[in-house]
């Protein structure tokens, strides 16, 4: 991450978020924080290949981090880097684009030892 | 020097919670637990088969007894067996082990009917099936991950 990240941090322009569960592993771990560049529907969609954060399609109270592995009619297929810890839309299927919340676009690591 | 002091002021700011796991987080899944449960189906159809009828009236209570436990441990039994099955087949096995393993469902639902049975009856020969059923899920699971692991009974 670099310093525009921060300055726009503090402008409200980007979300801080912080990592739970495996279903992005390697990439992501339990405890990283993410810095997430908000998006709305009049958003140009992120590119294929992106982490995203979206709200969970059963469950709207819950938000999930997975990667962008699809676009088709405006919904999106979202799967986790490591499958055998992912719960995505192989069981979920496509959801709406009204699900995407943002966009990872830096990641503030957290030393391996942190992780428990 | 730069990148982790600005991670370091990231880490220290208030953040939401974001889910990366699946809905049954631990990922850890093995057909080993629904071995064991199903040769104790098999270990106790045996020894019920094996009861012989008391020899006199005092020993009847006795009789009676060993054989409720005796029951009461193959049904616990079975119904183990078939709750581990259930959850390879539903939280294990995912659509795209279908091109894999077209019978996938099928070997499942049997196996599943195979527990039943043997809580229903006490039938050596369905126990017989549920441990082979419970044996060929046992090769498509390890297929699946890409090993060959032995098939191994404690019995």
């Amino acid at each position: 991450m670099g310093l525009v990240d921060l300055l726009l941090l503090f402008c409200g322009r980007r979300r801080v978020m912080q990592v739970e569960g495996y279903s992005m592993w390697p990439t992501l771990k339990p405890k990283d924080r993410v810095i997430v560049r908000p998006l709305n529907q009049q958003s140009e969609l992120p590119a294929i290949g992106s982490i995203i954060v979206c709200i969970h399609p059963q469950q709207p109270s819950r938000r999930v981090i997975k990667r962008l592995s699809c676009v088709t009619n405006n919904q999106l297929t979202i799967l986790g880097d490591c499958p055998d810890a992912s719960t995505d839309s192989r069981q979920w299927g496509r959801i709406p684009k009204g699900c995407l919340i943002g966009e990872v676009v830096a990641l503030a690591s957290t030393p391996l030892e942190q992780v428990s | 020097m730069l990148r982790s002091a600005l991670s370091a002021i990231v880490r220290s700011l208030p953040a939401s919670t974001v889910e990366a796991h699946c809905d049954g987080p631990c990922g850890v899944y093995d057909p080993a637990s629904a071995r064991v449960h199903a040769e104790a189906v098999l270990a106790m159809t045996k020894k019920l088969k094996a009861l012989e009828a008391p020899a006199s009236a005092a020993d009847h209570h006795a009789a009676l007894n060993t054989f409720a436990r005796f029951v009461a441990v193959k049904e616990d039994e079975a119904q183990k067996t078939k709750n581990e099955l259930l959850i390879l087949w539903t939280d294990y096995f995912k659509p795209e082990h279908l091109a894999t393993f077209p019978d996938l469902h099928d070997t499942f639902w049997k196996a599943a009917k195979l527990c039943s049975a043997c809580k229903v009856h006490i039938d050596q020969g369905k126990a017989e099936e549920l441990l082979a059923a419970v044996e060929k899920i046992h090769g498509m699971f390890w297929q699946s991950k890409g090993r060959s692991d032995a098939w191994v009974t404690a019995s």
